[in-house]
């Protein structure tokens, strides 16, 4: 997936600065998802309808793209989710039109109500809207009811989700924590894919400076350090391909394994860990962020090898660079640094 | 858990075919002894060959060129075998501790974790309940892929049985599955998609195996 990087203008970063100040605002008044999907709708243009997209019932069609354009999230990723998780609410299963089903899921987004899937809804599945809940159902509809068996209402709340845990800047991200599935993202970009007449995603969130309000800023405290420390417990262990420890590393397979240690969850490899984490700039690279290079089995949009940066200032990553090689300190982005060191592709702070 | 001793005595076979496998490669690498020495060959210099430098007067046996000992691998190729059938085996109708409570005891205390949270993923529980699906994983066969001493890595090959009342399929899988020492015995570190890995940052490395 092609990641192009933000550029840098003055007026650009004037347009930023205002949306965080918005945001702020919006943080301390309490305004919530409105003034959030406001903000993010500058950030995406909407894709057209397929001719797949007339098998789509009518109500739940314009409920997407409502919401889609409020939030600033593609429709299609949101009809996606509609498809994968309850067909449209066509299905009959228990808990997309009453109840939960066993996990605790309920609805056509399906959100959790409690038991096993948590209460990512909040409160009670029908409740009056005045009623405030730290969960992320709303009342998209404006009934009065937040009811988490109602499209109207279900629809944007999935879409408040998505803004709240990443996108429109990082798709992937937020999907991911909608469902914590590589294989539940991939179905569900595949459907909006097909739901989009184009094929494709209209991706371009990350191309305005506004939608960096998603970023996610430093890594919690004493994270950092413990994925370094992790990764310095290894250095001369040997790279072997396929590796992930304790003995032996690949350089993907030493990232995961240092977050790991530090309770975070990474996908396998590189080209997955570049599209999970979120894009920071050179300039606020900090020590854990990973950072991404080509590589001998990747390219500039899928990034075949990963380290995990010691000291900005010095541009010292830690990493397993190749066979032969075995886990150690090497320069990045420098004319000296090793073959295929020099061109850095990016950076990111993993999600 | 189906297989588990058909499974077991698979890998016996296969270690014992590696180990032979081993011993022939090993033996090619060698002079043959002049006993073995085919009818036609030259035959044996009437006077010793000098020695050469170094060179040591009693050849280690196989065993003693492994990292860990045969019956360590072994172990560790049946440890992964039981942690890889128990891992792709599961039921709509069972709940995630039961599914965990098979698996702890043979993992590690840093991989258990993330065990746990992907055991709780709503939307996956969610799925199998929705089309009521169980799972059933037998090994159909293991390789191993890298030795070092104290892990190994092994590649485990799963045929997963898929019922649902809609009908019946077999899923295919390889897994790569890490065991290493822990707490004096063996257990499983870490099991990834057998298929992924990167080759690193040498852009003149060599290509994924």
């Amino acid at each position: 997936m092609a990641r192009p990087r933000p550029d840098s203008g003055s007026i650009q970063v004037t347009v930023a600065a205002a949306a965080a100040l918005v945001l702020l605002a919006a943080a301390l008044l309490g305004a919530g998802a409105g003034i959030l999907g406001q903000a993010a709708s500058a950030c995406q243009a909407q894709p057209a309808p397929s001719t797949a997209a007339a098998t789509i019932p009518a109500a739940y069609l314009a409920d997407y793209q409502e919401a889609g354009a409020e939030y600033g999230i593609p429709w299609t990723v949101l009809a996606g989710i509609g498809e994968v998780e309850s067909g449209q609410g066509r299905s009959d299963a228990p808990g997309v039109h009453s109840g939960e089903n066993p996990a605790g899921a309920a609805g056509p987004m399906q959100f959790g109500i409690g038991g096993l899937a948590g209460n990512t809804w909040g409160g009670a599945p029908i409740h009056p809207a005045s009623e405030h809940t730290s969960g992320y159902g709303i009342d998209g509809d404006h009934n009065g009811i937040v009811d988490v068996y109602d499209p109207g209402d279900a629809i944007p709340s999935a879409a408040y989700f998505l803004t709240a845990n990443g996108a429109p800047a990082n798709l992937d991200a937020a999907l991911f924590a909608y469902n914590h599935s590589d294989g539940y993202v991939t179905d569900v970009l595949n459907w909006a894919a097909r739901y989009a007449a184009s094929g494709t995603q209209v991706l371009t969130a990350e191309q305005s400076p506004v939608c960096e309000q998603a970023d996610l800023g430093p890594l919690p405290a004493g994270t950092a350090g413990k994925v370094i420390a992790y990764a310095e417990a290894q250095l001369g262990k040997a790279y072997q391909w396929g590796a992930t420890g304790p003995d032996a590393y690949d350089c993907s397979g030493l990232t995961m394994m240092a977050y790991r240690a530090a309770g975070i969850d990474l996908p396998r490899t590189s080209q997955q860990q570049w599209a999970f984490g979120q894009q920071i700039p050179a300039s606020q690279v900090q020590p854990g962020n990973l950072v991404f290079f080509a590589g001998s089995d990747g390219t500039a949009a899928a990034p075949g090898h990963v380290g995990i940066v010691v000291n900005p200032a010095t541009h010292t990553m830690i990493d397993a660079y190749a066979t032969g090689y075995g886990v150690e300190y090497d320069s990045y982005g420098l004319p000296a640094s090793k073959g295929g060191l020099s061109p850095v592709v990016g950076f990111t702070r993993p999600m | 858990m189906t297989g588990r001793s058909t499974a077991a005595a698979r890998i016996i076979v296969a270690l014992a075919v590696l180990v032979l496998s081993a011993a022939c490669a090993a033996r090619t690498l060698l002079p043959p002894a002049p006993q073995q020495r085919a009818a036609g060959t030259r035959p044996a210099p009437t006077s010793p060959a000098p020695a050469l430098a170094g060179a040591t007067a009693v050849r280690p046996g196989l065993a003693a060129l492994l990292p860990d000992s045969p019956a360590w691998i072994e172990a560790a190729a049946g440890l992964a075998a039981r942690f890889a059938a128990a891992y792709t085996t599961w039921s709509w109708t069972q709940p995630p501790a039961a599914w965990l409570a098979r698996l702890r005891p043979i993992t590690t205390s840093q991989l258990y974790p993330a065990l746990a949270q992907a055991a709780w993923i709503p939307g996956i529980l969610a799925q199998r309940d929705r089309g009521r699906l169980a799972a059933a994983g037998t090994v159909t066969g293991e390789r191993i892929r890298d030795l070092t001493p104290g892990s190994v890595i092994i590649t485990v090959q799963v045929l997963q049985a898929i019922t649902s009342p809609a009908g019946h399929s077999e899923v295919p899988d390889d897994l790569a599955v890490t065991v290493a020492r822990a707490d004096g015995g063996q257990a499983v570190w870490d099991v990834e998609p057998a298929a992924d890995g990167n080759t690193g940052g040498d852009p003149d490395g060599s290509p994924a195996p």
